[in-house]
């Protein structure tokens, strides 16, 4: 098992924590989650197109979350999430999804120090935790199309209540970075001078989020066929995003819409949305339909340094899916998911249908 | 005779479905009373500070009838409902779940010797070293 820098510094952080504090001073709480997930298809190309762009097995996709957090007192607490997740060729690898300080001066204000999700979007924060949401994983035609999704840096964080309706508001900023493998290539990159904003509205029975992010792209890319690593610069890259979630009675209906502008042809540029309909027919049993689509693409960093990208630029991408959430227990979801996927090109010889079924187990413990 | 026998059936029946009253409780320190609103608020980590701006610290029971029964009347979740609604705090690091005390002794003990506490109990269990704040039917 491989160990992320982020990985360890969580745990030098814990174990820094047991030292310095009195065990009872800590108020540790050590919470996790787990998804087990397969997939079967009829084309591979499909794979391509969920969950930016890895091949999905049971290794791949199968994953085990960690959660650890204590209140410090004097308005001070500390959160961390371990991740371990395989990858194609069966290895698992254990990263700090995030690790962040809270500093609460005052009711309603916090100061979030370290490591986190940029929450652009309904779930960002939630994109690893099967258990908290209806699919089997989150609909790709937006959760898919942001290249960076985790930052280091400052929130601030304020919410108040007008009556029993809470508005929440985050501003945030730092740096972030990811990896990319394709077939043909390894590209290294980091998200340079990262800010954003989401406002998110919520009250009994539904929650609405807009979320704005922008940041430079930079990176290098080294082609497996070998050679030295090849700078890349990206310009700049920004995404508006918008998002409702309703809650009532039996009824769970969720929809966003993403759209995103690069000054880079190899970065996604277009919008995506999908809405989803789900009905609890019985206490236990919801079964759902969502519909998502994903357009007028000018690139894509998984097909790039293709020489072909021209012409096996996605035009569109719509993904019809029908699923049944089955609780299993009240810490255990069973899913069943079917999904359509239908991809067209510039170049339509490209194009092709394929069907996708999903099985999986969300637990939390 | 038989009537006899059905009471003892109408009594065997109805003391499995009957529910206790359920009693809020602080420490005796506080002097408010608070709604069934900021009840809820309270224990589902929407606020973290009682009406009067002192900080609160809930604590809550272990799994079991008296902890299902109390979420039901104040958020009207279920056992799956409410750790699927922590889960989408824990697992973000947006909050965490009141802690969970062994027993009503350890309850009682807790708010007694902490005026930031706030706990609830089966309504017969409550004494006079306690303020209850509300009562769920």
């Amino acid at each position: 098992m491989r160990l992320s820098t982020g990985s360890r510094l969580l745990v030098l952080l814990a174990s820094w924590l047991f030292v310095a504090f009195p065990t009872r001073a800590l108020d540790l709480q050590l919470r996790g989650f787990a998804d087990l997930i397969g997939t079967q298809t009829n084309s591979r190309l499909a794979l391509s197109t969920i969950n930016n762009g890895a091949h999905l097995t049971l290794d791949s996709e199968t994953r085990i979350g960690l959660n650890l957090s204590s209140d410090l007192g004097n308005n001070l607490s500390f959160a961390g999430q371990l991740l371990a997740q395989g990858n194609d060729s069966g290895q698992y690898s254990l990263n700090a999804l995030w690790i962040f300080a809270n500093y609460k001066p005052i009711e309603g204000l916090t100061l979030r120090f370290g490591r986190q999700i940029n929450p652009i979007f309904l779930y960002s924060e939630q994109f690893d935790v099967g258990f908290t949401y209806i699919w089997t994983r989150l609909p790709a035609v937006v959760y898919g199309i942001l290249p960076v999704n985790a930052f280091s840096g400052l929130s601030v964080i304020y919410s108040y209540f007008i009556n029993r309706i809470q508005l929440r508001t985050q501003i945030y900023g730092g740096a972030g970075d990811t990896d990319v493998e394709t077939a043909t290539a390894s590209i290294k990159s980091s998200a340079n001078d990262l800010m954003g904003f989401e406002t998110t509205l919520s009250a009994d029975h539904f929650k609405v989020r807009l979320g704005y992010t922008s940041y430079h792209p930079s990176g290098k890319m080294t082609l497996i066929s070998g050679g030295a690593p090849i700078p890349l610069t990206f310009g700049h890259y920004k995404m508006a995003s918008a998002g409702v979630q309703f809650d009532y009675s039996k009824f769970l209906i969720s929809t966003e819409y993403a759209h995103s502008e690069s000054e880079s042809p190899l970065i996604h540029t277009g919008a995506g949305g999908y809405a989803s309909v789900a009905y609890r027919v019985l206490p236990r049993l919801t079964p759902y339909l969502t519909f998502g689509r994903e357009g007028n693409l000018s690139g894509s960093l998984y097909q790039f340094p293709d020489a072909t990208v021209s012409t096996t630029q996605l035009i569109q991408e719509d993904n019809y899916i029908a699923g049944i959430n089955f609780k299993l227990t009240p810490s255990a979801i069973v899913k069943l998911e079917y999904m359509r996927v239908e991809n067209r090109y510039i170049d339509s010889s490209k194009n092709f249908g394929a069907d996708v079924a999903t099985g999986a187990l969300s637990v939390i413990f | 005779m038989l009537s006899s026998k059905l009471l003892i059936v109408l009594v065997f029946v109805f003391s499995f479905n009957a529910v206790a009253d359920i009693a809020v409780v602080t420490n005796l320190k506080n002097d408010f009373a608070l709604s069934k609103e900021q009840i809820h608020d309270l224990f589902l980590g929407v606020k973290e500070a009682f009406p009067n701006g002192s900080p609160a610290k809930p604590v809550d029971q272990h799994e079991g009838t008296l902890r299902n029964e109390f979420y039901k009347k104040i958020a009207d979740k279920d056992e799956s409902d409410m750790n699927a609604y922590w889960a989408n705090l824990i697992f973000t690091g947006n909050g965490r779940p009141p802690k969970m005390m062994n027993g009503n002794d350890e309850i009682k003990k807790y708010i007694r010797e902490n005026p930031e506490g706030i706990a609830y109990l089966d309504a017969t269990a409550v004494d006079a070293s306690m303020r209850t704040v509300f009562v769920l039917k």
